[in-house]
């Protein structure tokens, strides 16, 4: 079991909880494809096209900060948490 | 009388009035709380209102409302560029409903500067790439705003009419398929002598068509105030009679080809109206002559007005409305003649659309 942690924002806008709990995957790609399937539009507001994380969000797995270029080939294990994290910059 | 909507785009929101009277404004919103809204606007074939919602965080969408803006979608699929464009859709500055007969056509403009094209009311969006593959591309630049395709007009079958800053204006007569620059005789004041009537490059800050009579187009540059009579082939400078041919917004009277409006700001090194007076300039002789028109607005007022941020609802007389950069929204219920605070000190305000309901 994984769980994943979205800022309440974009739950709201994709449809599914900020806290919640999903079958185990190999690296965080194929987890956020699975929570996309439930929650559509998840993907497209994380990334960008080329497949880079959006300038103003962060990826930890547990207390690993994600790199930003190719954070869908991160390895995942049973139990993590994976937080998705906005900036808190802007006036 | 119908029913007033005003949309209200600004750097943290949309922001909604509602009016029978024009006179007295209900507030509705805000919508998208702390998110750059830099356009929206009524769909007068389908009642659908569109938003250009830009997160910081999360992208570009563009969001349609069923009604009236009580709720939101999450908008459609296809907004972006391919994964390996050197250029990303950072933000949406423009969204156009296509002609009548083609209800399900909407076209969007972005930056980094391109049209997006869609043909089932939102769903889905495709690049219109002839635009970018233009030879000239390499001569866009970013203005202070960023490089956006701000304005997108058709205006017949196959007749598509654009501006990017800095860029210029280009028109496709071909449905899309071809784009051509259309700048000629359009000054770039802020190039070298010489250098100053490029085929691309210029800093267009908006266009605007006479609904009645869409060969009649009028365009307010970064200096210089300009009349086309035939649909932007030739273009006649009609800035003369004002205080200063800088500004942002232009606006194009619906029915009458030749009233025009424009709010003029003294450039370079201030960008508010001269001596503080803010007003808007009209013509009503195709833009012989120019006269302001600044009953009941504040004076001094050191305030900008940005491109997309003046309209007029199409009514008779018209309704004009405009939002300023330090948060306030004017309306005036007889063509310019008197004017009225609708609200104040909201967040900078990037556009503002005025439309009859459909009752």
């Amino acid at each position: 079991m994984i769980t994943v942690h979205l800022p309440e924002d974009l739950a709201r806008e994709v449809g599914i909880a900020p806290h919640s709990h999903h079958e185990s995957r190999q690296s965080l790609g194929d987890l956020l494809e699975a929570v996309d399937a439930a929650a559509p539009g998840l993907l497209r507001r994380i990334l960008q096209a080329g497949g880079e994380l959006r300038p103003h969000l962060n990826v930890f797995v547990g207390e690993r900060l994600i790199g930003r270029e190719q954070p869908m080939s991160a390895p995942l294990r049973d139990g993590d948490e994976v937080w998705l994290l906005r900036a808190v910059s802007g006036g | 009388m119908a029913e007033i909507l005003l949309l209200v785009g600004t750097a943290k929101g949309l922001f909604r009035f509602r009016s029978r009277d024009r006179l007295h404004w209900q507030a509705q919103g805000p919508d998208f709380p702390q998110t750059p809204v830099y356009t929206a606007v009524l769909d007068p074939r389908s009642g659908v209102v569109y938003a250009g919602v830009n997160s910081e965080f999360y992208g570009a969408s563009i969001r349609r409302s069923r009604d009236l803006g009580e709720t939101w979608d999450g908008g459609g699929e296809g907004l972006a560029y391919g994964p390996d464009d050197p250029e990303q859709v950072t933000r949406v500055w423009a969204i156009a409903p296509g002609r009548a007969e083609e209800p399900g056509t909407l076209y969007a403009g972005v930056e980094a500067s391109g049209l997006f094209r869609s043909r089932d009311g939102g769903d889905t969006w495709h690049e219109v790439g002839a635009l970018r593959r233009h030879p000239t591309h390499e001569l866009w630049g970013p203005g202070y705003g960023g490089k956006c395709l701000h304005t997108v007009v058709e205006t017949g079958p196959g007749t598509i009419y654009t501006a990017c800053s800095a860029g210029g204006i280009y028109r496709s007569l071909d449905a899309g398929e071809s784009f051509a620059p259309i700048n000629a005789a359009i000054e770039a004041p802020f190039m070298p002598q010489g250098a100053r009537y490029p085929e691309a490059g210029q800093c267009v800050h908006k266009f605007s068509v006479c609904k009645a009579q869409p060969r009649r187009i009028w365009l307010q540059n970064h200096g210089g105030v300009y009349r086309s009579d035939d649909g932007g082939s030739h273009w006649l400078d009609v800035g003369q009679g004002l205080p200063g041919d800088f500004g942002f917004p232009v606006l194009a009277h619906p029915e009458q080809p030749d009233t025009a409006y424009v709010i003029p700001l003294q450039a370079d090194e201030r960008r508010w109206a001269e001596g503080g007076v803010l007003g808007v300039w009209r013509t009503e002789d195709a833009g012989a002559t120019w006269h302001p028109l600044a009953q009941g607005l504040p004076s001094p007022s050191y305030a900008s007005v940005l491109r997309d941020a003046m309209d007029g609802d199409g009514l008779d007389p018209i309704g004009l409305y405009f939002g300023t950069t330090s948060g306030s929204v004017y309306a005036s219920a007889d063509g310019g003649g008197n004017w009225h605070e609708v609200a104040a000190h909201l967040p900078r305000i990037m556009s503002v659309r005025a439309a009859a309901v459909r009752s």
